[in-house]
């Protein structure tokens, strides 16, 4: 049985059980050469995405030992194009003082063995003072779980190959080649000329197994940190209760939020009915909020049609995405669970005008859709579509409002820049046109059956293509001039209404001339 | 320009003391409206000055019960793609001296299309400064809008609903009085704006695009396209009976026809039009007299 992934054209084999192992087959190799050693091997596509997310819940089994537990970061780093969740996959502990609670070092290591054996993973283990170590031990030690006593780096390695360094890439086959195998024959080796030679990585993952140098480790963080949970007695179903009991977690969260200096982003509340359904509501917020009345109002909208069927047993709810969030003097009064109680979501009351359109702005997403909300942002582009873009509130990571625009000049453009009108269509809509002069403003446009006569007409302003994006790139021999080039005209009609017109190409006799619509001057 | 301007009549005079004018038609407003009689507004000082803002030039400001449009409150602003250029150039001056957004509420699709920031800042308007909503029914539109009003931390709220029931516009209404924001119903003919006989919004707008005149050089030769031209007429606006200034009665002029600069947004050249009629545009001429003098307002 093995996984299979696509490298360069063709399939390889990404990682292999032990059975298959055991005919000879090994990552790397290619489908047809493994199905040339065992034609009956189980071939599947390799998932690592999948294989990641295993790997997390795994990483949360493993928070039983320590709150300390991450991902081996190697990842993509493995050189091997295929990752190091091909089978290598690993996680770090950090047991630094938690050892005891099961008994002492070896014991936690024969439990951990063991919890993963019933659990169906094939898994080594192996602890010692630093990760380097840790990390070589587990996977080139001897098995069932070996511990090295601080101080005992060096000789537990010694016998080791240079690959238990977590050397890969060109250092790691050039150490191959001049035939240093065991990092026994690096310890033997001047410090300076190998660095010359291999590369400062080899002697700073040398130092890190061997505890010369610190190696940090990030953990995973353990998300949704910031909850509260409120169990009922009886299961209630009026929307009075639940929004009560809303506004009195939120009463808690904002006070861990407090203390923590954060606010939240995301939250997530979830609702248990007693016949084991449950529904789960989220709001976002557009800035990082602690104010509980808010964030109950926010609820509240996006609660409307919540249903509670037979009732509601447990509601809990977590802050799934917070940001630091100063203190702020006119808050405190509203962050008192007192004061959640009389429902002061008049934003009168709020002093910071920024602050409380970044409220509106939280209602208005939470109920319209957070797309719906967006706000003008000009971008670098001389292509007139390009140039301003409409960017959801959320999506942004200004906070609205409260500092000044960051190109400003982007929005009047190049001085010489013809005139921009003020409303345009995202798609350019193709008209009919009277031109008396083929490269010449027209006289007369047909727009949606109906005829318009032009009485003045400025321009043209022409706008090349922009060749250097991928998107606009042109076909094979065609230029510029006859594709994408566009001569911009200010039309006027009898009426006195404004259009923004233009035509596309330059002219040419053998090729009538496309003209579009694209925009309305007031 | 062939339309010529004529001088208006200055505007009546207001009595010795302004302020305490505007201070007692405040309170009136005060008292006639039920809505402003909220919890809030009595905590507040019992009647404040209406904040105003120009309209483009003093002659049309003039025509106003408030010598300008008020901040506080709804306009409703009919008419085609002029209409939005009028709604800019107030929105410009509602952000004067403020920092505050404005929302801006509009139909998910619009065959007309969206607003252009480059646009907007031609006419002098900050595009970073707006919240664009977009609602899929009218019923988004007018909640966003009362939501907007309410909130008291905007500039202005701006709005395009196909139809607004005559509840939702008192609701808009109240919401914009209560916390001294203006609205605006832009609502371009072009989009299935439907005029209502009657509306809460204080004042009701008809914007059009005019025939320009163009810049022309030495010889009569065109050398550019001149400023863009409207036709302005304003055909509700509420307490005008008030001051005695029912407009149809005093014969006062309801329609001007005005050149838009786009630097400053105001109007420089402004014509009135004798009962709203082109054709009496001749009529205006005749009253001008011979020597029609161009009036300049920088207001």
């Amino acid at each position: 049985m093995a996984t299979v992934t696509a490298v360069h054209g063709g399939q390889r084999i990404a990682a292999a059980n032990d059975a298959a192992r055991a005919e000879g087959i090994s990552p790397g190799m290619a489908l047809a050469d493994a199905r040339a050693l065992y034609p009956g091997l189980g071939v599947r596509q390799m998932a690592p995405e999948d294989d990641l997310q295993a790997l997390k819940r795994l990483s949360r089994a493993a928070m039983r030992y320590t709150p300390w537990v991450a991902i081996d970061p190697l990842g993509d780093k493995a050189g091997n194009g295929f990752g190091s969740l091909g089978g290598d996959a690993g996680l770090w502990l950090d047991v630094s003082g938690c050892a005891h609670l099961f008994g002492g070092e070896a014991a936690l290591l024969a439990d951990l063995n063991e919890r993963f054996a019933r659990h169906g993973f094939a898994a080594r283990a192996a602890m010692a003072s630093t990760p380097g170590a840790a990390w070589a031990l587990a996977r080139f030690g001897q098995a069932g779980g070996h511990i090295v006593a601080p101080g005992g780096e060096t000789e537990a390695l010694a016998a080791l190959p240079v690959a238990g360094l977590r050397i890969t890439g060109r250092a790691g086959e050039a150490l191959q080649r001049v035939g240093l195998r065991r990092i026994d024959d690096l310890l033997q080796m001047p410090r300076g000329p190998l660095a010359r030679r291999f590369g400062r990585a080899v002697l700073e993952r040398l130092d890190q197994a061997l505890g010369k140098t610190d190696e940090p480790i990030s953990p995973r963080s353990i998300a949704p940190l910031i909850q509260a949970r409120r169990v009922f007695a009886e299961p209630v179903g009026r929307r009075e209760d639940i929004d009560a009991a809303t506004t009195g977690l939120l009463g808690h969260i904002a006070a861990q939020l407090e203390t923590t200096g954060q606010g939240a982003r995301r939250m997530d509340l979830t609702l248990y009915r007693v016949d084991n359904s449950s529904q789960q509501v989220r709001i976002g917020t557009a800035r990082a909020v602690r104010d509980a009345p808010h964030l109950a109002r926010l609820f509240r909208d996006k609660m409307e049609d919540f249903d509670a069927g037979f009732g509601v047993e447990v509601m809990a709810l977590a802050a799934t995405e917070t940001a630091p969030l100063a203190q702020r003097q006119g808050e405190l009064p509203d962050n008192s669970p007192s004061g959640l109680s009389n429902n002061k979501t008049n934003d009168l009351s709020f002093s910071d005008a920024g602050e409380s359109a970044a409220r509106l702005i939280d209602r208005l997403a939470g109920r319209l859709g957070p797309a719906s909300v967006t706000r003008l942002r000009a971008q670098a582009s001389h292509l007139p579509e390009r140039a301003s873009r409409a960017i959801p509130v959320f999506k942004e990571k200004r906070a609205t409002g409260s500092d000044a625009p960051p190109r400003p000049d982007l929005w009047r453009g190049a001085p010489r820049r013809g005139p921009r009108p003020i409303r345009l269509l995202a798609q350019p809509m193709a008209i009919e046109v009277m031109a008396p002069v083929p490269d010449g403003p027209p006289v007369m446009f047909r727009w949606r059956r109906r005829q318009y006569k032009v009485t003045n007409a400025e321009g043209p302003e022409r706008i090349a293509p922009e060749w250097w994006r991928r998107r606009n790139r042109l076909p094979a021999g065609a230029t510029t001039l006859e594709h994408g080039t566009r001569d911009y005209y200010r039309i006027e009609d009898e009426s006195g209404k404004r259009y923004w017109l233009y035509r596309e190409g330059l002219y040419r006799p053998d090729r009538p001339p496309r003209w579009y619509l694209h925009g309305f001057f007031a | 320009m062939s339309a010529a301007v004529f001088k208006q009549p200055s505007p009546p005079h207001i009595g010795p003391n302004p302020g305490l004018l505007a201070h007692l038609r405040a309170r009136v407003q005060t008292l006639e409206h039920p809505g402003a009689r909220a919890p809030q507004a009595g905590a507040r000082t019992p009647a404040r000055p209406i904040k105003t803002v120009s309209v483009g030039a003093a002659a049309i400001d003039a025509a106003l019960p408030w010598n300008g449009l008020p901040a506080q409150g709804l306009h409703e602003i009919f008419g085609d793609a002029a209409a939005f250029g009028f709604c800019a150039s107030l929105l410009v001056r509602l952000l004067a001296d403020t920092d505050a957004p404005i929302l801006w509420c509009r139909p998910a699709r619009d065959a007309h299309g969206e607003l252009y920031g480059q646009g907007l800042a031609a006419a002098g308007l900050d595009p970073e400064r707006l919240i664009l909503v977009h609602g899929r029914d009218d019923t988004e539109i007018l909640w966003a809008m009362e939501e907007g009003l309410r909130s008291a931390a905007l500039a202005a709220v701006v709005g395009s609903p196909r139809k607004i029931p005559p509840i939702a516009g008192r609701r808009l209404q109240l919401a914009a009085e209560e916390s001294g924001t203006a609205g605006l119903l832009l609502r371009p003919e072009d989009n299935g704006g439907h005029q209502a006989a009657t509306s809460a919004a204080l004042s009701r707008w008809r914007v059009l695009s005019a025939p320009s005149q163009p810049a022309r050089g030495s010889g009569g030769r065109i050398i550019a396209m001149g400023p863009p031209e409207w036709r302005l007429e304003l055909q509700r606006c509420r307490f005008a009976m008030a001051r005695g200034q029912n407009l149809r009665e005093a014969g006062k002029p309801r329609a001007w026809l005005v050149e838009w600069c786009n630097e400053t947004g105001n109007f420089p050249m402004v014509a009135a039009l004798r009962d709203g009629s082109a054709a009496t545009i001749a009529d205006a001429d005749a009253n001008a007299g011979p020597q029609p003098d161009k009036e300049a307002n920088a207001a």
